[in-house]
């Protein structure tokens, strides 16, 4: 961010889920909605959640937050009212009260258009389970397999939010825009995630019931 | 009302010296128009759990019961009657009979209650709705594997079932046609009220049902809204209520 990045400090990692790198993505998304088209906090966590699905799992804070930080940095500013008059400060949670509409800038647009042409970070796994795995014992094998089951459970409950939604290549046939092909390719990622942590606690599963079954391939090597 | 309850099914297998469980205290109910997919990896019991449904095997434990009848109540000739009635079966190893064209092999099941020229019109149209009216002349070697699944599948809906099994009828095909047939079994769901099990290999292919749950080890493991007394209602989305194959 260099030179354009204000003096504010990093906000701190909410909760151990994700952390500046997150922040910022959430950032440059809220930038995108506003380069698409105008709107407001609430019309864009909508839109957010429309566009990116349920497995960013969104806090709608913050996108508050990104538009504090862009509107700092000049990416973005409110619309003035029709009469010319000052914009009237954000209202987050008062039922009819004036809303801020912002639109994105010119250097907020050219900003953009920088997010897009650089690379992608990844962020990193961090599950517990992979640290109960690593920092576990043979005699909790027979809970780990338990856990395994429990966390299978909890990726149906996640493939069932997808239930019913049209796929990529179904949209593809039938010519869609190409945000919603866009927005079911994300979709999709999550779903090709949940598959491949399955299929992974399966093989673990496996793994450690074959270890409990040979209980001197788990001895400790003199 | 349940169609299809499986009450603690339990199936064992000897496998050399050691016994295997296929199924293991299996409980699951199906309505009708309910299309359940189940997820699980070769060997998981999938094939066992379909077996077991349409009254093949016997359990070891537990019951089956179809239509409110304990399968295992019923003789050996009113379960085969079953079979040609009101339960479909799709199954990987499925063959047509030596000689016949795969329209006549799909209109088969008909010729009995048709003229063979009404039934041939049915199997035309059951072919076109799993999306193999092309091959409607070929003989079985000249099919692909895709095309055989959805022969198949032709073969078991033409009988109009009340229940359909259906052991990955997507395998062998591509991204396209898995969808093409997914919408088939949800319409057919949705449509006429038969009611489906589905067995899968993958994520992608469990997202046209209603329900969805996975299998390993003979175990079923299900989302907790499929717990008893849960309150989350199902989408029965209509989105491909249109689709006609």
């Amino acid at each position: 961010m260099g030179e354009l990045a204000p003096s504010i400090p990093p906000l701190p990692a909410a909760g151990g889920q994700g952390g500046a790198n997150d922040t910022m993505s959430v950032k440059y998304a809220v930038l995108g909605l506003l380069v698409q088209r105008r709107g407001y906090g609430y019309d864009l966590v909508q839109r957010f959640e429309e566009q990116v699905g349920p497995a960013w799992q969104l806090n709608a804070g913050a996108i508050y937050v990104a538009l504090d930080k862009l509107e700092q940095e000049g990416l973005v500013r409110p619309i003035t009212g029709v009469d010319g008059e000052a914009p009237t400060t954000r209202r987050r949670t008062t039922r009819g009260a004036p809303r801020v509409i912002y639109e994105a800038t010119v250097r907020g647009l050219e900003r953009f258009e920088d997010w897009m042409a650089t690379g992608s970070s990844r962020s990193p796994m961090r599950e517990e389970l992979h640290l109960k795995l690593a920092l576990s014992q043979p005699r909790n094998l027979p809970r780990l397999i338990e856990l395994t089951y429990e966390q299978e459970q909890a990726c149906l409950e996640r493939l069932e939010q997808h239930l019913g939604s049209a796929s990529f290549d179904d949209l593809l046939a039938s010519a869609q825009p190409w945000s919603a092909v866009a927005s079911m390719m994300v979709r999709d990622a999550e779903i090709a995630h949940l598959q491949a942590t399955v299929e992974w606690l399966r093989r673990i599963r496996e793994a450690m019931r074959w270890l409990q079954e040979q209980p001197e391939a788990l001895r400790p090597r003199a | 009302m349940t169609l299809l309850s499986l009450d603690g099914v339990t199936k064992r297998f000897a496998r050399g010296y050691r016994e295997l469980d296929a199924l293991d205290g299996v409980v699951l109910d199906v309505e009708r128009g309910d299309f359940v997919a189940i997820w699980g990896a070769s060997r998981s019991g999938k094939t066992t759990l379909l077996r077991v449904a349409a009254g093949i095997e016997a359990p070891d434990e537990g019951r089956v019961t179809f239509d409110g009848r304990d399968l295992a109540s019923l003789s050996r000739r009113a379960r085969a009657r079953l079979l040609l009635t009101d339960i479909g079966c799709v199954w990987q190893t499925g063959r047509i009979t030596r000689g016949l064209s795969v329209l006549d092999h799909v209109a088969l099941p008909r010729f009995k209650e048709r003229s063979h020229a009404q039934a041939r019109v049915d199997a035309h149209a059951v072919l076109e709705r799993v999306g193999v009216a092309q091959s409607a002349n070929a003989r079985w070697h000249e099919l692909t594997d895709g095309e055989r699944t959805r022969v198949a599948l032709a073969h078991a809906l033409i009988r109009r079932p009340r229940l359909l099994l259906a052991d990955e009828p997507t395998a062998n095909l591509n991204m396209i046609e898995r969808e093409q047939v997914l919408g088939v079994l949800r319409s057919v769901a949705e449509e006429a009220g038969v009611a489906i099990i589905m067995t899968a290999p993958d994520a992608p292919n469990l997202l046209q049902s209603h329900r969805l749950m996975s299998l390993d080890r003979g175990r079923l493991i299900k989302p907790r809204s499929e717990q008893r007394g849960a309150l989350i209602e199902f989408p029965r989305a209509t989105r491909r209520g249109g689709l006609g194959g």
